[in-house]
């Protein structure tokens, strides 16, 4: 007895709510680590005397020097560990920040500084600087609009000096701990994005295979271009010609070359059982050993051993254009009635499918190069777009396993889709006027931080 | 045999692809394995090089049975034979220089040949000596008195400077040639391709010739022409001129809906990649190995 269950769609509107609800969750936990410091010293609100000139009709001088701090005694503090000097110096900082606060506000009652008419708080920064002479400072202060302040310190006081400088060596300790750390790792955390596609993709894969192989039956949607396949072949029967398979211009080291090969199986099996002349000439010798060993197989396969010409799968010539010329030589002569171009291509594409299109063949051409398949697409009676070259093989075959696999590499796809429009909105919303000023922008930052 | 054939081929496979994967999820702290990254696809040339003689015969083989059987257009097979035994030849009786080594004597004449070997002079040796570091040193005058150090590697006797020489007139003027012509073909069928695929009969092909004929306009100075003399015109200048900016829809077709598709394509490619060779580590793709899949 045989259960029959259907979880995928019942599962995928959860899998989709998980992807939404670690989409919102991660952010929040990223901002969670960041430290008050990193905060502080980031490198995104860092404000200079260059910027407030900029943005300040006043030069920074004029902007910067009215502003005066009070005297920071407690950076004599010695430091017994790291960790306690992380913590004494982020209390220093809001100790200091407190203190300034009310300075500040103190002048602006004084009329020292015009204050804001939308008074904002926002975070200012401590510019570090590595000589003594000039040590900025900086408070959380209500300024006016975009105005940004760097407070410079009297240059004669040598314990305001002490927090930026314990600032950047803390960081600096941090970032030596870090490395270290990765150092020392055994996984290389900066690909584990990737690993999490692959390992989605694989348990998608494994699970559709199962199903398949359980006997679900399983939609694939027509491929014009490999629907024709056996027409063309047909074609090539009728007209008393031969059929042209090309998989390429790389070696077997190309996952496109293996797709190639393999569809090449699927075509010699037909012209086997048509007995239809097939000529492959190839790029690499390699290739020729891996075609020959195929199209020998597909041939006694369909019981017609006899048939099968290993010299009409020969090598040409690594070189690309000489092989292009070749091919072409190939094709006058021979006047094939069926041209198939599957595998990698580069600037010869055209010129071979063109040299066809005059013979008066039917071409089915398919790449995953992006810059060749226009190419294809306008010389060629059918093309193969990127993906469809990778699923031939099991269109073709309608084996369940490949099937199977091909139907976990759409969940994938549909997945992959998912997210791109999760962060597209996620970014356009944080761009505009209003999710600027709210948590959709540090989502979008989490979730961009997150993909990469 | 069939293990040999099928079966070991699928667990090397299997291997090799776990090794790969491990190592390029390895962390720095793992040396030795990430390394692997690197040293695997170096063993892939070493099997290259020995499929190059089997390209190399292959090819004899099949062309020397065309001119043995006198097949229609074994004039071509003729021609391919000769070129192939010429240069090589010519590749093995020049590429094991320096080979005379001992023979560079004060007094004699060479040939000193340019670095891409396309010019040489003809010259004398006047002295030989060795620096401390046991380089041969080399003076040559050359025809004009002018006596200069001479690159040791580049003097050529009078014989092996017309071999050099009949190499260079083959691979530069013959084979580079040939070369460059198949390439300018792509010229002439471009515009062919294009004519063909400009021929509106259907929505798809409408939108096709409707793209390409901005972005052809866009890359020559007619587009920003044609711009300026819409802006010009008293009225419709006013109103529909700031729209028809044909440079701009031009990089806009190119940034937006172009990069966009380009982007979809390499995304499915790369799940299409990704799946290939999961399907063949595992070993559920196995057409290649020959046979059923």
């Amino acid at each position: 007895m045989s259960v029959y269950w259907r979880p995928v769609r019942r599962v995928f509107p959860l899998l989709v709510a998980i992807l939404c609800l670690v989409a919102t969750i991660f952010p929040v936990a990223a901002q969670e680590e960041v430290p008050v410091d990193a905060t502080a010293w980031s490198e995104e609100t860092e404000i200079t005397a260059e910027l407030v000139a900029d943005s300040q009709d006043g030069t920074a001088a004029e902007i910067l020097a009215p502003i005066p701090i009070q005297e920071n005694t407690q950076m004599d503090v010695e430091y017994e560990s790291p960790a306690t000097a992380e913590e004494v110096v982020d209390s220093m900082l809001a100790e200091e920040a407190v203190e300034s606060v009310a300075q500040i506000e103190a002048t602006e009652a004084t009329g020292a500084i015009e204050p804001a008419e939308t008074a904002e708080p926002f975070l200012v920064q401590i510019e570090p600087e590595p000589t003594p002479e000039s040590e900025p400072a900086a408070v959380p202060t209500p300024m006016a609009a975009q105005a940004e302040i760097s407070i410079e310190a009297e240059a004669s006081v040598p314990s305001q000096a002490a927090a930026p400088v314990a600032g950047v060596g803390l960081a600096a300790a941090k970032a030596a701990a870090k490395a270290e750390a990765e150092a020392n790792s055994y996984f290389a955390w900066d690909r584990a994005n990737v690993l999490v596609i692959i390992l989605l993709l694989l348990s998608f894969l494994a699970y559709f295979t199962f199903q398949a192989q359980r006997g679900r039956d399983m939609f694939i949607r027509r491929i014009s271009g490999l629907s024709a396949l056996e027409d063309a072949v047909g074609r090539a029967t009728e007209m008393g010609r031969g059929v042209l398979y090309v998989p390429g211009i790389m070696d077997m080291d190309d996952i496109q070359t293996i797709a190639g090969v393999t569809i090449l199986g699927h075509v010699a099996k037909k012209t086997a059982e048509y007995d239809t002349p097939l000529y492959a000439p190839m790029t690499r010798s390699f290739v020729m050993s891996v075609a020959q060993e195929i199209v020998k197989q597909s041939y006694l396969e369909k019981g017609h051993a006899d048939a099968y010409r290993a010299d009409r799968i020969n090598y040409i010539t690594d070189d690309q254009f000489g092989y292009v010329a070749g091919v072409s030589g190939l094709m006058m002569r021979e006047k094939p009635a069926a041209c198939f171009y599957l595998g990698t291509f580069y600037a010869e594409s055209l010129i071979l499918a063109e040299t066809g299109n005059m013979v008066g063949a039917i071409q089915i051409a398919g790449t995953a190069e992006p810059s060749q398949i226009p190419f294809f697409v306008a010389a060629c009676d059918y093309t193969l777009i990127g993906e469809e070259l990778f699923a031939a093989s099991a269109y073709l075959s309608r084996a369940p396993k490949e099937v199977g696999s091909l139907k976990g590499q759409d969940v994938s796809k549909i997945i992959i889709i998912t997210i791109i429009v999760i962060g597209t909105l996620l970014m356009t919303i944080a761009q505009t006027e209003f999710g600027s000023q709210t948590a959709f922008k540090e989502m979008s930052e989490g979730f961009m931080k997150f993909l990469k | 045999m069939l293990f040999l054939k099928r079966t070991l081929p699928l667990i090397i496979t299997f291997c090799t692809g776990l090794i790969m994967i491990t190592a390029f999820f390895t962390g720095p702290a793992l040396p030795t394995i990430r390394a692997l990254r690197e040293i695997f696809p170096r063993w892939i040339q070493i099997i290259m090089s020995f499929t190059m003689l089997l390209g190399a015969m292959s090819l004899l083989r099949l062309n020397l049975q065309k001119i043995s059987r006198k097949v229609e257009g074994y004039g071509y097979s003729i021609v391919l034979v000769s070129g192939f035994v010429c240069m090589a030849f010519l590749g093995f009786a020049t590429g094991g220089w320096p080979m005379f080594e001992s023979e560079v004597k004060v007094g004699e004449h060479y040939y000193h040949f340019s670095e891409d070997n396309m010019h040489s002079k003809y010259v004398k040796i006047v002295e030989v000596t060795t620096n401390d570091e046991g380089d041969k040193i080399i003076m040559a005058s050359d025809p004009e008195g002018e006596v200069r150090r001479a690159n040791y590697s580049r003097l050529r006797s009078t014989s092996m400077a017309w071999l050099v020489s009949a190499q260079m007139v083959m691979f530069e003027g013959v084979f580079r040639a040939a070369q460059a012509t198949m390439f300018s073909l792509l010229a002439f069928f471009v515009a062919s391709a294009s004519f063909r695929a400009f021929r509106v009969k259907s929505k798809e092909a409408g939108l096709l010739m409707g793209a390409a004929f901005i972005v052809m306009l866009g890359n020559v100075p007619l587009g920003g022409m044609f711009t300026k003399l819409i802006t010009s015109i008293p009225v419709i200048g006013k109103y529909v001129g700031p729209y028809i900016d044909i440079p701009i829809w031009k990089e806009w077709i190119l940034t937006y809906p172009s990069s966009a598709a380009q982007s979809a394509i390499l995304i499915g490619a790369m799940l299409g990649i990704i799946s290939a060779s999961m399907k063949i580590i595992i070993g559920v793709e196995r057409s290649h190995l020959g046979g059923e899949g």
